[in-house]
């Protein structure tokens, strides 16, 4: 599906000349060279696979990033514009698309999003065993912990839940798990091919609030696992679905402990309703995993 | 048998007639169903919002001239290949003049850049464009259609004239 989107050389170089299963990002920017992210680190594109040196790499242009864009919505720009509106375009096999440009904007709302400047592909990655450094902090004989996954962007959060729901089904926990999934990126869409087990459902592109109200009524879950919390709003859907009996593991941005009791919103949610937080970062490359923390913020020691 | 001779002569004649004014009647076709799958469209956009290739698809199930379902075959084949649209869209089409090619190939082609309120205001835009060469198609299968048919036939009959 993305070699489909790209142009015909970029495609052949990304798939004859790339590995990849190693690739994590693509930085196509107007008028710059285009640099793609392997194992966090990044390289320019050139003809004949990567480089570090700038006058050989291939640069983007307007038209590149138009027709990427054209392509991504399936030639119909408007049938994704609730997507673009939020900054991004989601492709069949989970890979995302996000796009700078001009913002339109009528009585405050965001109505759409012209003249697009960059655009950031990232492409999901399934990394088997991923959680388990942190699983038996998570899961114990007394059940399952709320948890939060911490780390900055790009650090591997999403890969982490989604190993994490995978471990589940796989370490023969018959635990009914429900994906609130606003972006498409945890499950990645019908064709991702990404395994998240047999006790898993999916709800797709809607807000948190909608997700949770729905998936409680509707689906029984025993456990809630969503991206991104990032406001007040999706605090409280996280707190009425502890409410509820139901256990919820969800990811935030911040690099540290300390970072994340500075947010807000973080403030204000009542405290030790997060019994685990776990802390991941990009010290050794996406994933990291930095260690395991309780509802007092120590961290657990490991023996 | 020379009654007999004389039908197939006049039939033959006749239908090279309506052979030539087929041309005019496909054209006046053509440009009613493009008016309708200009609508359809426009309401598609604004409503369904599903992908432009299943809306051609889909109205090209319901469109009377065979041209039309042609170019819009060709359209949902390149679409399907997740390739750009280009003016290989007219290649079985031999009915349309270049500056009809022209505004068709821009319609198309500016289809699905937009979102779905600036779409449908585009789409309208055209329309106006298409009705234009709708009226003209009209008029010129009111003037030559029948001329043709009527043609043909009378030449028929001077061609037995001249045989008996």
């Amino acid at each position: 599906m993305l070699q489909e989107v790209l142009s015909e050389k970029l495609s052949n170089i990304i798939n004859y000349k790339i590995a990849f299963s190693e690739l994590s990002e693509i930085r196509i920017r107007k008028d710059k060279p285009i640099i793609v992210f392997i194992k966090g680190q990044p390289y320019y594109i050139c003809e004949k696979g990567l480089t570090c040196n700038i006058n050989s790499a291939i640069f983007a242009n307007k038209e590149m990033i138009d027709d990427i864009v054209y392509k991504a919505s399936d030639f119909s720009i408007y049938s994704v514009n609730e997507q673009i509106k939020q900054g991004f375009i989601m492709l069949e096999n989970g890979v995302r698309i996000g796009l700078c440009g001009s913002v339109v904007t009528e009585n405050n709302q965001i109505k759409t999003m012209i003249n697009w400047t960059s655009l950031n592909i990232r492409i999901p990655h399934q990394i088997k065993n991923m959680s388990l450094c942190a699983f038996d902090d998570i899961v114990s004989e007394n059940g399952l912990k709320n948890t939060l996954i911490i780390s900055p962007p790009g650090a591997g959060k999403t890969t982490f839940l989604r190993d994490f729901v995978y471990q589940l089904s796989e370490n023969n926990y018959c635990l009914n798990v429900c994906i609130i999934d606003e972006r498409g990126e945890i499950a990645g869409g019908d064709n991702s091919g990404i395994n998240l087990g047999n006790f898993c459902d999916v709800i797709s592109y809607c807000t948190k609030k909608q997700g949770f109200n729905q998936c409680i009524r509707s689906m029984n879950p025993s456990l809630i696992v969503t991206d991104e919390i990032g406001n007040e709003e999706d605090c409280n859907s996280l707190i009425d679905a502890m409410n509820c009996g139901v256990k919820v593991i969800a990811t935030i941005h911040a690099s540290s402990i300390e970072e994340l009791k500075r947010k807000k919103f973080f403030e204000k949610l009542p405290q030790y309703y997060f019994e685990r937080y776990v802390l991941l970062s990009n010290r050794e490359g996406p994933g990291t995993y930095e260690g395991t923390y309780n509802e007092k913020f120590a961290k657990i020691v490991k023996w | 048998m020379t009654i007999i001779l004389v039908l197939i002569i006049i039939f033959c004649f006749g239908l090279i007639g309506f052979k030539l004014s087929a041309f005019y009647i496909n054209r006046k076709k053509f440009f009613s169903s493009l008016q309708i799958l200009l609508s359809n469209l426009e309401l598609d956009v604004s409503f369904s919002q599903d992908k432009l290739k299943n809306l051609i698809q889909k109205n090209n199930k319901n469109l009377t001239s065979k041209d039309l379902n042609a170019l819009c075959q060709n359209i949902f084949n390149l679409l399907d290949k997740k390739q750009m649209i280009d003016y290989e869209i007219f290649n079985d089409i031999k009915i349309l003049k270049k500056e009809e090619k022209d505004l068709i190939f821009s319609f198309f082609n500016s289809l699905g850049r937009l979102d779905a309120y600036s779409q449908s205001k585009e789409i309208k835009s055209y329309q106006n464009k298409i009705n234009e060469f709708y009226n003209e198609a009209n008029d010129e299968c009111k003037k030559y259609a029948s001329l043709f048919i009527k043609l043909g036939i009378i030449f028929g009959i001077l061609v037995c004239l001249l045989i008996i």
